[in-house]
């Protein structure tokens, strides 16, 4: 209805009259209302154990093809961690009669994207292609998962350049906190460990133990092809069964158990002298991807850190100034996760910041709960945003993709509105308590030490230096008094 | 084995026609520029006002201000006082800003609808940001700028290069020899005086351009963008900064001590603006030098000699000027003057020959192929679309522009790269030491 009158006046606009400012006394209402539903996933099995998730999307002659394993990188054996990593890495490194390089210029010839990355549940290939190309780009595919080479000297070489970039993460500040945080959490255990593995877990590897572990890991038994782009499924289902059937086994490397130790809470700082800026946060341990409220979780973290409005970024940021930017998150895992608050803030800031931190936490357990005008906005948000996120072909895949290394249903987002829906103001009020009531919370600081490390005092907990690997540095022996000068 | 190969190259250049989508251009008479593409795949709409100034139009002694104001456009306007995202982050919607040496653009993709929402936002900021305008807001997204510039600049591995690349390539009072950041002080000088005269300046129709991607009623769209910016007063088109093409008098060497846990060597040479002849030349010279494990300088500093962990070429393309950067990581034990002269032998090596018609091809056929992306979501095919009307006077360019690729020789990048990476460069190498006085 409100439409009406300003409309009109605009017609009159056109014909050369004055236009009349609009109406600014609110904001206008919403043209009717969206009615959307996600695509329907097609899927079949096929005689190797593979199960297709098939969504046609034509909007250009693309195709985007994501090929998610069973088993990934928290299979790494201990000490390992990278092992994974660094055996996909050597899987396109001479396969199916083709040496490295003419596999590489093959691809390129395609205009066909490679990508292969061990994450800790699985491991995926992905290929975004022109449609037409689906067939050679599946042969390629096909070499890589069945005919691999594994030659010595490319080992060599790759694993130099894991080695690389390892060290080289080391030197930023937000990877080596992260790094922190999983090993403060995780400690030797499922998730205590990046994927990428570390410069000195990386060292000791061997091209055997890389052959076995892609042996052992990347096979059809439990692994999931998504296509989603402009092809028939009927041409499709030919094109893998010509290209993957003969495919076989099942993967036969298992996951590393969740360590049983408790964290030690802490402070772990890692020291990055004369930073302008630390990276900080304060992390627990959290269910992983199958915790049946996952998505109460996210509802009630909205308003905590999980959006630019929350309570931590319109404080750190928007009313103090000392960051660009600052979130809390839920990071799952399928066995595992953590609940973290972090961001880069001003040096002469960090212990300030972390004050804020847990006074967010604090807040939210007890004096100000979630409102009923948070879970509103965030189960709107979540809802409303929802169709937007179909529409690139290779994040739809990326996206289905996540739902099986996350072990949820290919019907999981047909169902997900109505449960985000039926997270009631009280629902989300007890999620928020389940996560941030606690004394587990453990604090990891990559900063200038110097700056930083006098201003801790009175956070009741002690101080574990650590490098940006996430091992503990003793402290330097003190001198006896006696060998004094 | 070749057959086959063969087979596959006939496929795809029958395959990929440039992506066909539809545009409407308009103007209002107040010169508000409005463009227009349809897309119903979602019920998703996408909205960019792009306004034509950028870090090049800042005055002396307040680098940085155009990326400071863009940040004071989100504090509220006059009939929105409070954070810009509160409307539009429970509806689900994306909403930013970015700046540039040559525009400062403003979006928001929404559900379809509340495009009227994003256009009254958009409009009140517009016409009635000053209003709402305080010192504490101003000094507030000071220090959230600062703290940006720590997070991007300051304390990310190697990101200090993009300052002296800057400060280093354009000679002192061009308009891009500034970075977009800006500096500390010149931040710190930022006055409500300076936000006033900006807004009043830049911040008109004449100087906009509002793009509107997605899934819209095209006859109610024209009327509510009538509506909500067609009683604004016109303004003027900003003067767009004009420079010569700027040239190294002789090679130029700097050496920064920063914490990177390995060395970085950086090679740099101007280019020509984007778009411009010889812009596309230099992207697809870019690829043969270092796209995939057999291209120029990959395989023998990457595959072979393995002295370095990574190598990249690209363009940084501005309006007036671009300029091209070839940077090589040492690998672990090598030293920088070991990457650094390894990379100038190979890359002396790799300027002797044109690219073969395999290499060309492989190049081309990936050129192709990603112009499907940029018009598949609604905020990057209005960021391209606004930027073609911007560079090129017309937004219907996309054909053209894949055309400026698929249309090159051999001898023409051949020639290209002779001609701009044959004279005086600029080495930036960035080493292991700790934070530098340079590095801040």
């Amino acid at each position: 209805m409100r439409h009406i009158i300003p409309l009109t006046v605009l017609l009159m606009a056109c014909g050369g009259t004055p236009v009349l400012p609009p109406d600014r006394s609110a904001l206008p209402e919403p043209a009717g209302t969206v009615d959307w539903a996600p695509p329907t996933v097609t899927t079949w099995k096929m005689e190797n154990g593979l199960e297709v998730w098939f969504l046609r999307q034509k909007q250009a002659p693309l195709v985007s093809l994501r090929l998610v394993t069973s088993r990934g990188a928290s299979t790494d054996p201990a000490g390992k961690a990278g092992l994974t990593a660094l055996a996909v890495d050597m899987l396109d490194e001479g396969a199916g009669g083709k040496s490295a390089l003419e596999l590489a210029d093959a691809w390129q010839r395609l205009a066909t994207d490679y990508g292969a990355s061990a994450s800790t549940d699985g491991v995926t290939f992905s290929l975004d292609m022109l449609a037409d190309n689906l067939d050679p780009s599946l042969a390629l595919l096909a070499d890589v998962l069945m005919r691999s080479a594994f030659p010595a000297d490319e080992f060599a070489r790759r694993k130099q350049q894991r080695i690389a970039g390892a060290l080289a993460r080391e030197a930023n500040p937000m990877q080596a906190m992260f790094v922190n945080i999983r090993r403060a959490l995780f400690a030797e255990g499922y998730g205590g460990f990046p994927a990428g593995g570390l410069r000195t877990t990386l060292a000791g590897l061997t091209l055997d133990e890389t052959k076995a572990q892609a042996a052992a890991v990347v096979k059809p038994g439990g692994a999931g092809v998504i296509v989603v782009g402009d092809v028939e499924r009927d041409a499709l289902e030919a094109s893998l069964n010509t290209a993957l059937g003969e495919w076989k086994g099942a993967p036969s490397a298992t996951a590393g158990s969740l360590s049983e130790q408790e964290p030690q809470r802490a402070i772990y700082l890692v020291d990055f002298p004369g930073l302008s800026q630390s990276a900080i946060a304060v992390a627990r341990r959290s269910p992983g991807t199958g915790a049946a409220d996952a998505i109460a979780a996210t509802v009630f973290n909205w308003a905590l850190g999980g959006a630019f409005t929350s309570r931590l970024n319109m404080n750190l940021r928007e009313d103090k100034g000392w960051t660009y930017g600052a979130r809390a998150s839920f990071n799952r895992w399928q066995a595992a996760g953590m609940y973290l608050m972090y961001a880069k803030v001003k040096a002469d800031k960090t212990r300030v910041s972390l004050d804020e931190m847990f006074g967010e936490l604090a807040a939210m357990q007890g004096p100000k709960p979630t409102t009923a005008e948070e879970r509103e906005k965030a189960v709107g948000g979540l809802l409303q945003g929802f169709p937007a996120k179909f529409e690139r072909m290779s994040s739809v895949a990326g996206r289905i993709a996540t739902l099986r290394l996350d072990a949820r249903p290919v019907d999981y987002y047909s169902t997900w509105t109505a449960k985000v829906d039926a997270v009631t103001l009280e629902i989300a009020r007890a999620t928020a308590k389940k996560y941030t009531v606690g004394d587990d919370f453990l604090v990891v600081i990559a900063g200038d030490r110097k700056t930083v490390e006098p201003t801790l005092e009175g956070l009741g907990l002690s101080v574990i230096v650590c490098d940006a690997q996430g091992n503990r540095i003793p402290d330097p022996p003190t001198e006896p008094p006696d060998q004094a000068k | 084995m070749k057959g086959l190969l063969v087979m596959m190259v006939v496929a795809l250049c029958g395959a990929a026609p440039p992506p066909e989508i539809e545009i409407e251009t308009w103007t209002l008479d107040n010169g508000l520029t409005v463009l227009l593409s349809h897309d119903d795949r979602l019920p998703v709409v996408g909205v960019e006002v792009r306004y034509l100034v950028g870090s090049s139009h800042e005055r002396e002694g307040r680098s940085g201000f155009a990326h400071l104001f863009e940040h004071m456009m989100f504090q509220g306007s006059k009939h929105a006082d409070y954070d810009y995202f509160a409307p539009f982050e429970p509806i689900g919607a994306a909403a930013n800003g970015t700046t540039s040496t040559d525009r400062t653009n403003y979006y928001e993709r929404v559900p379809s609808n509340y495009l009227e929402l994003a256009l009254w936002m958009e409009s009140d900021r517009m016409e009635h940001l000053l209003p709402a305008m305080t010192q504490k807001k101003l000094d507030n997204q000071r220090d959230v700028v600062k703290n940006e510039r720590r997070q991007r600049y300051e304390t990310t591995p190697y990101g200090i290069v993009w300052k002296i690349f800057h400060n280093s390539l354009f000679p002192k009072g061009h308009p891009y020899q500034r970075t977009t950041i800006g500096s500390h002080e010149d931040l710190s000088k930022a006055s409500m005086d300076d936000v006033k005269g900006f807004f009043r300046e830049y911040y008109v129709p004449t100087n906009a351009v509002l793009t509107i991607v997605g899934d819209y009623d095209p006859e109610t769209t024209k009327l509510l963008v009538e509506r909500y910016f067609g009683h604004l007063p016109a303004g003027k088109r900003a003067k767009t900064p004009t420079a010569d093409l700027p040239k190294l008098e002789k090679d130029q060497q700097l050496t920064i001590t920063d914490t990177v846990k390995l060395p970085r060597v950086h090679l740099a040479w101007h280019t020509p603006g984007l778009y411009i002849d010889g812009d596309a030349s230099m992207d697809v010279w870019a690829s043969v030098l270092t796209d995939g494990k057999t291209s120029r300088l990959y395989k023998p500093l990457v595959y072979e000699q393995k002295v370095a962990k990574d190598v990249s070429a690209f363009q940084v393309s501005m309006a007036m000027s671009g300029f091209f950067v070839v940077q090589a990581t040492a690998a672990p034990g090598k030293t920088v003057d070991e990457v650094a002269a390894a990379l100038k032998a190979a890359l002396a090596e790799a300027q002797k020959t044109p690219p073969t018609s395999d290499e060309l091809e492989r190049v081309l056929n990936g050129w192709r192929k990603s112009f499907f992306g940029r018009v598949e979501s609604v905020m990057s095919r209005a960021r391209i679309l606004s930027n073609y009307y911007h560079l090129t006077g017309s937004a219907d360019y996309l054909a053209q522009d894949l055309e400026r690729y698929t249309g090159l020789t051999a001898k023409t990048v051949h020639d290209d790269a002779v001609k701009y990476l044959g004279g005086h460069h600029l080495q930036i190498d960035i080493i292991v030491g700790g934070k530098s006085e340079e590095a801040k």
